[in-house]
């Protein structure tokens, strides 16, 4: 049990203790509109999307563009941008889903190959209070 | 209850419209508020709902409340 400015804090272990937040997801309609020079955009052809990292006062932010119509974010952006997930990096991605899946969560995506990473394995998991996570193996 | 009418129930409850305006020949399209997050809350409740659990690939294949009848029927049956 941890305080933030005098209030209680718990801690949870949702995805296991090895669990460290890597990046907030954020949906956007077009990367190019952030008018930042000099982006790495990267196509991920599985997740059908093309995302690109910027780093805002320590927190990492990865905006993501959908890649055609039938992308998994397509639907959402039509409604404006917004925050999608939280990434977790863990150090083995099987544990962390059997530990999301004791706590109640959903695993949506297997664990795949993920382009934006160097092809280290993402999965999807998702809990309707908790909402959307990104697992991501943390390199060895 | 036929299934339907559950099937119903649970749409109109995840994607907040009156229950009138779920129709069986209704599409995702239909629907504004039916985005990925929401498709994930829907799968959720269904199985929920109807005490079963959907594959992912059963999960991303629905696209029509025609769909999500016929794939409950199916769970139903089997």
């Amino acid at each position: 049990m941890n305080s933030v400015d005098g209030a209680v804090e718990i801690v949870l272990a949702l995805f296991g203790p090895s669990a460290r937040l890597h990046h907030v997801g954020l949906a956007v309609r077009e990367i190019a509109a952030a008018g930042i020079v000099d982006l790495d955009v990267t196509h991920d052809p599985v997740q059908r999307v093309r995302v690109a990292f910027v780093s805002v006062g320590g927190a990492r932010i990865e905006m993501i563009e959908p890649a055609g119509a039938d992308s998994p974010v397509a639907a959402s952006v039509q409604k404006g941008n917004r925050l999608l997930h939280l990434c977790y990096e863990v150090d083995d991605i099987h544990e962390a889903m059997s530990a999301a899946r004791r706590n109640a969560f959903k695993v949506v995506h297997e664990p795949t190959s993920a382009a934006a990473f160097d092809g280290r394995p993402i999965a999807w998991v998702y809990h309707p209070l908790w909402g959307l996570f990104e697992l991501l193996q943390r390199a060895l | 209850m036929p299934v339907f009418e559950r099937v119903q129930n649970v749409l109109a409850r995840v994607m907040q419209v009156p229950q009138q305006q779920v129709r069986l020949e209704s599409r995702k399209d239909d629907f504004a508020h039916w985005d990925s997050i929401r498709h994930l809350d829907l799968i959720m409740e269904i199985e929920n709902a109807f005490s079963c659990t959907l594959t992912m690939n059963e999960a991303t294949a629905i696209g029509s409340v025609r769909d999500v009848v016929d794939l409950i029927a199916k769970k139903v049956a089997a």
